[in-house]
């Protein structure tokens, strides 16, 4: 489908691939743009004690000797909190999780800070815990739920969350009359060092009177000011929160406990700014998240591979995971039960980064795929492109036309780009001449992500009267994102994008109450607030302008006019033209328009389709989602179980493309994180207590440049025009991160089994281990 | 760390009488003790800090007829694009220059190298989580009956099961080089024999001053870890020939450099069936756990393959 | 403090940082700005006794200032660090690495600190013309030895080095965090071989974590600041 000709934004737009993030020169120079890049005269430097049990009550805490260090000014407990911070969580009496904070030491440097800590002595009242999914479950097959299973403490009286049932057809009819049917259990896990960011959870706090101003880096703004409030009772108008830049980790930067402990360390030493910093190991411990499912899923296919029912069972522990579209979305299946359950382990609770739960799902889903390709003769790609949903299909089980549906286009060009067809063998067939073995794999999914969400986003847009823009949509980072909404104003407004000025911070005090503007659903939601805002602004330019000499000559009309480059013309005679500047500087008032973003579930007249798709009317609800496909070709060497990604395809429906290179370094982040998932995150845990005991990099293993061949990283963005986003966008953050299982899925081809992955990616022993030689 | 003192000292019997005080630690580039410091790992750190590198005339590479003379703080980088080292011992030449990452080997000497503490993660973790054996802080060694997926596949040693972590110990005791300290002249062999939480047995007084490496041109180190930049080995393998002897030097694989007999190679006939047999000899001596004996595996194809690049 | 505004003032700034700034010119445009001054070369002439805050004009009068006012209480020992070119006369406590005394004492935040142990970059300046962990060097010990920072590759103006510039033009920054140590790393590598090939830009940059996962565009861009 021909998407609309447009101004700044799309991969065709001549100059959109040369838009330069913003604000990437500050970061390239040095300047300060992180919370911990300042130093206030009296700051003081807060580390917390983190617990090192999984369950427990402190009976005791002993902060004698820790006082007595040079430097040390003060030691919080549960006790010490105030009672606004009671039901706050920081500082647990009763701890909830492994390294939930239990102390908060207060010293005139970190160092001092960090010693003292080491000295304060808990005693603990252990309880039971439950740490893995597997401990509340009674039957792994069933799924049944172990009713003696202690108490998580996280819910008075369950260990359960939630759950929820999609029933499709009737799924135990087709199976029993399917001509094949296979019955897959899975346990594969994300680590805990997968949601950390390089900078580590810090964030600062001053009182000036009873005013109290927090910096934190934040992707909700106005998340972190209303939980604040909410937790403390510090009136909105007297708490300040400030993000500069945020270091990665977008998912974790939401509603921080760092940020209410900064505000109460603060309190408690007369308002002195406190820098509470964690460091990488209580970073760790605090901020990590941990995704650990299980699943059961028999599939039932008829004897070309058709597959007729689809029986999942699924259970996992938290936030945002459990009930996903990945397997309800991808593929026609005609009959199809779905059963998530969500659980409450003594786990952390921080936020899901980089669709933590679309790795280890999409696993189960490719695992399962590939095993049945397998005994129906069939090879991987095939049973996908017999299955897969198509461009005009409506979702199986709302009837909801699809906002974006691209996911057979990004399989078709991955497959056809790769050779795949030509280059699969059997598994362990293959030897390249080095001895290695060669494997090629293939993975595709539909996902939730890059959806439209998010009601309460709100952007303004002010015209300063240089003719210039600014766009205040509370964020500050990550700048690649903040780059977007200029983008999204210069379109709508026909600016060029260097007259488009964003802030450097994001101020509660100088933004409306809209929500979250870093992350995934960002694009769609914010973009959307910008793009109202902006045409607000646009309409009133016009308006001005049809009152300047220039144009009131010729008796034009708002709806005569266009504009493009920072210039505003005539559109039956483009000669007549003049400058945003010299409009806006003689305007008699002052031009601006603040947008709200909408939600696609509530169609309040702004959400919902945009443009008629397949039949269905603007406004109409639809299913959300963004669609990936990935096909990795690797060598291992059988010796030492050693893989490398030897070429990596990765195409991801984008919706538009508001900013070319946006799009390619997720798309490029995203492979290159699948190779951390696939082959080298792990998390060490002590194996009689199941604590954390490696906290380090060393332990947690990012990849170094040596450990991944980039330039052998091919992203195809497939441009589309997703009838429910602002300008057609939506984000892209999530699904290319989806495919790590298509690694996995290589490595099978190679050698012909599957290794083990519950706990673990596939370094080298495991690999060994599945070929019978460690 | 805020409690300490750092000295400067300005000689050898200058840094060995502020360590004779007690609680001393010896700082050459600095990067081990650092970490050492800021982990928290025992409860009565070192908190007097000899900084050593004032002292003139340990930063060296000479040739001394057939045997390098390398000064103890010399760094890793030096090492390793030493032409001298490279064409006389070019095992020593490749670890230093797989030790860690471009900037620790900037700034990491031979002499730090030789001296670091364990990496065990138990050991790494602060004092009051898991006070173990090698820490002397209890008589446990916490890695038996937890995770021992790095650790020593050659059984425990004085109740611990944390390797030698340094790429360069393997092939200082491959090619049999000394090591000269502010006390005596060490073999390499003897040297590296844990003394506490040293990965070596010198005293609290004792500063490595100067490493003595014999010719040993046909000679090749073979680096095993999960990543290819920053990790500590796994497993590793140093073979040399000197003279008319060969040595085969696992690292990382016990507390100490281990030694697998030889003898097929001592002649300079590195051939595949002697390689197969060499490395066949590490089965009849492994004492591995359930989490590492992949450990073996990745040995022996460490060792037929450093033999067999020597061909 | 200011209750009015955030703004530090010099002298608290001073006092607080244990930072005595002796007669060279002031590079540091955060310094500048955290210490008021308004003067075209930006420099600093005060000593300010870290005890009463008293200033005076040269070491000597600080030093006499000492023995009179503070008897028995010794001076506590001044460091001089040439950072990015500029001597600064510092009071260094023995603990302190040099990332801490960049970033706390003089205001230079572009050394970031991601892990504090060595194992992940972001915290990567060149010493004498060598790449190394600010985490893992004790300032104390950094007398004598030219530092550079991130600040200091295009002389704390607004413009970009070779380097700074590859970097823009192939737009490899997301969040930025890691950026600094890369950048570092990549200016020592050009210095030492000025044009390298892929191969070596991995091998020297091998070193540094980057969490976003933006090696793709990182590699790109040494390699183009190479010209090769």
């Amino acid at each position: 489908m021909a998407l609309p000709e447009m101004k700044v934004m799309g991969l065709g737009t001549p100059g959109n691939d040369k838009i330069r993030s913003f604000f990437m020169d500050d970061l390239l120079t040095g300047k300060p743009r992180f919370v911990g890049d300042r130093h206030f005269a009296g700051q003081l430097y807060a580390v917390a004690k983190h617990a090192t049990v999984d369950h427990a009550n402190i009976t005791k805490i002993d902060a004698s000797e820790a006082l007595k260090v040079p430097g040390v000014v003060k030691v919080l407990t549960y006790d010490t909190n105030p009672e606004w911070a009671r039901t706050a969580p920081i500082l647990y009496k009763t701890v909830p999780f492994y390294g939930a904070p239990i102390a908060l030491i207060i010293a005139t440097d970190w160092y001092i800070a960090q010693r003292a800590v080491n000295l304060v002595k808990v005693d603990y009242e252990v309880l039971p815990a439950v740490i893995k999914t597997t401990d509340v479950m009674a039957d792994d097959e069933a799924m049944t739920r172990d009713t003696s299973a202690p108490l998580s403490g996280r819910f008075a009286d369950s260990n359960f969350q939630s759950s929820g049932v999609t029933n499709r057809g009737d799924v135990d009819a087709a199976l029993k009359s399917a001509a094949y049917t296979r019955t897959i259990s899975d346990m594969p896990w994300t680590t805990r060092y997968q949601h950390q960011p390089l900078e580590q959870y810090e964030a600062l706090a001053y009182w000036s009177g009873d005013e109290v101003y927090v910096y934190i880096a934040s992707q909700n703004i106005h998340g972190h000011h209303r939980s604040l409030h909410n937790w403390t009772g510090i009136p909105l108008n007297k708490l300040h929160v400030y993000s500069p830049g945020c270091g990665g980790g977008l998912g974790t930067r939401l509603n921080n406990p760092e940020a209410l402990m900064a505000v109460f360390a603060s309190k408690e030493v007369d308002g002195r700014p406190v820098l509470y910093k964690c460091t990488k190991k209580h970073s760790m411990l605090f901020g990590g998240r941990q995704f650990d499912a299980r699943s059961v899923i028999t599939i039932g296919c008829d004897k070309d591979g058709k597959l007729v029912a689809l029986d999942v069972k699924y259970v996992c522990n938290g936030y945002g995971a459990g009930i996903t579209p990945i397997f309800s979305k991808t593929l026609t299946i005609p009959n199809m039960r779905y059963e998530g359950t969500r659980l409450y382990l003594n786990d952390q609770d921080r936020c899901a980064w980089r669709c933590v739960n679309d790795p280890p799902t999409g696993y189960h889903f490719t695992h399962a795929l590939d095993l049945v390709a397998e005994d129906l003769n069939m090879r991987p790609d095939e049973i996908r492109l017999k299955n897969i949903m198509g461009e005009h299909d409506v979702d199986q089980d709302s009837g909801l036309p699809f906002g974006t549906k691209e996911v057979n286009a990004c399989l078709d060009k991955v497959l056809q780009e790769s050779g795949f067809a030509s280059k699969w063998h059997k598994p362990g067939t293959k030897k390249l001449a080095d001895g290695r073995l060669h494997g090629i794999g293939v993975h595709c999914h539909h996902d939730s992500h890059g959806r439209i969400a998010g009601s309460d986003r709100a952007t303004i847009v002010l015209m300063l009267q240089d003719g210039t823009a600014a766009v205040l949509d509370g964020g500050s980072a990550p700048h690649n994102q903040m780059t977007e909404q200029a983008i999204v104003a210069a379109e709508v407004l026909g600016l060029k994008i260097d007259d488009v000025k964003t802030p450097v911070y994001g101020n509660s005090d100088a933004t409306l109450n809209g929500g979250m503007h870093g992350g995934s659903s960002f694009t769609g939601s914010t973009g959307g607030a910008t793009m109202k805002a902006a045409e607000q602004c646009r309409k009133q330019v016009f308006e001005a302008a049809c009152k300047n000499a220039t144009f009131s000559a010729v008796n034009a009309k708002p709806e005569d006019l266009d504009s493009k480059d920072s210039v505003i013309f005539l559109k039956r005679d483009p000669s007549v033209k003049a400058t945003f500047a010299a409009i806006c500087s003689s305007a008699l008032n002052p031009i601006g328009g603040i947008g709200h973003g909408w939600n696609n579930v509530d169609a309040d007249g702004t959400g919902g389709l945009q443009r008629p798709k397949d039949g269905f009317e603007v406004g109409h609800n639809t299913e959300m989602g963004s669609a990936c496909a990935d096909v990795c070709e690797v060598a291992v060497d059988p010796e030492t179980g050693e893989v490398e990604i030897l070429e990596h395809w990765n195409a991801v429906g984008t919706g538009r493309v508001i900013y070319t290179d946006g799009v390619l370094q997720q798309m490029g982040s995203g492979t290159e994180l699948q190779v951390n998932m696939a082959l080298y995150y792990g998390d060490i845990k002590d194996i009689p207590t199941g604590n954390i005991i490696g906290t380090q990099y060393t332990e947690s293993q990012m990849i170094t440049t040596l450990d991944c061949n980039p330039s052998r990283y091919h992203l195809y963005p497939i441009e589309g025009d997703n009838h429910t986003g602002p300008l057609g966008a939506h984000g892209i953050g999530e699904p290319c991160v989806g495919g790590y299982c298509c690694i996995l899925s290589a490595i099978y081809n190679a050698i012909g089994k599957w290794v083990d992955t519950d706990h673990g990616a596939c370094n080298p022993d495991r690999v060994l281990k599945a070929l019978g030689k460690a | 760390m805020d409690n300490i003192k750092h000295y400067e000292a300005t000689s050898l019997d200058d840094a060995v009488s502020i360590l004779a005080k007690g609680k001393g630690a010896v700082c050459a580039g600095g990067s081990d003790l650092m970490t050492y410091l800021k982990g928290f790992i025992v409860a009565d750190p070192p908190t007097n800090i000899v900084d050593i590198k004032r002292i003139s005339g340990l930063s060296y590479i000479k040739k001394d007829g057939d045997t390098l003379k390398i000064g103890a703080l010399t760094t890793l980088y030096e090492i390793a694009n030493s032409d001298d080292v490279k064409n006389n011992c070019p095992a020593l030449a490749e670890a230093a220059g797989l030790v860690a990452s471009p900037e620790i080997r900037f700034q990491g000497t031979i002499g730090g190298n030789i001296c670091q503490k364990p990496r065990c993660i138990y050991y790494r973790n602060e004092f009051d989580d898991y006070p173990c054996k090698r820490k002397g802080e209890s008589s446990m060694c916490y890695a038996v009956a937890g995770v021992n997926r790095y650790h020593s596949i050659f059984g425990l040693k004085d109740t611990c099961m944390a390797v030698c972590p340094s790429d360069t110990a393997p092939v200082l005791v491959a090619v049999g080089a000394k090591i000269v300290t502010t006390k005596k002249t060490w073999d390499a062999k003897d040297f590296f024999v844990i003394k506490g939480e040293q990965i070596n047995s010198i005293d609290a007084d004792e500063i490595v001053k100067e490493i003595q490496v014999p010719a040993a041109k046909k000679s090749v180190y073979k680096k095993f870890a999960f990543r290819k930049s920053i990790d500590f080995p796994l497993v590793s393998v140093a073979v040399a020939q000197t003279g008319s002897s060969a040595k085969v030097i696992l690292g990382a694989c016990f507390n100490e450099p281990y030694e697998i007999d030889a003898a097929e190679i001592a002649g300079g006939n590195f051939s595949e069936a002697n390689a197969e047999a060499i490395a066949a000899k590490v089965d009849a001596k492994a004492k591995t756990t359930a989490q590492n004996k992949y450990k073996v595996q990745i040995a022996k194809t460490l060792i037929k393959r450093a033999i067999l690049s020597l061909a | 403090m200011s209750k009015e505004t955030n703004l530090v003032s010099r002298r608290e700034f001073l006092k607080d940082a244990g930072l005595v700034v002796g007669g060279a010119t002031v590079g540091s445009a955060a310094l500048l700005s955290a210490c008021k001054n308004n003067g075209k070369s930006g420099s600093v002439t005060k000593y300010v006794c870290p005890l009463d805050s008293k200033e005076f004009d040269s070491l000597q009068a600080l030093k006499d200032h000492y023995a009179s006012a503070h008897e028995g209480v010794a001076l506590p020992d001044f460091k001089t660090l040439n950072i990015n070119g500029v001597d600064y006369s510092l009071i260094i406590n023995d603990y302190w690495s040099l990332a801490w005394v960049l970033r706390e004492t003089l205001g230079l935040y572009g050394t970031k600190v991601g892990c504090d142990m060595g194992q992940c970059g972001a915290c990567t300046v060149i010493v004498d013309d060598k790449p190394m962990y600010a985490c893992l060097l004790f300032a104390c010990e950094m007398e004598g030895k030219k530092i550079r920072t991130v600040e200091g590759l295009a002389d704390y103006g607004n413009k970009l080095n070779k380097v700074q510039q590859a970097f823009h033009d192939a737009n490899a920054t997301q969040c930025g965090f890691c950026t600094s140590g890369f950048l570092m790393a990549a200016q020592a590598l050009i210095e030492r071989n000025s044009s390298p090939s892929e191969d070596e830009v991995r091998h020297a940059l091998s070193g540094h974590l980057c969490m976003c996962q933006n090696f793709k565009k990182t590699i790109e861009a040494v390699v183009a600041a190479g010209g090769k």
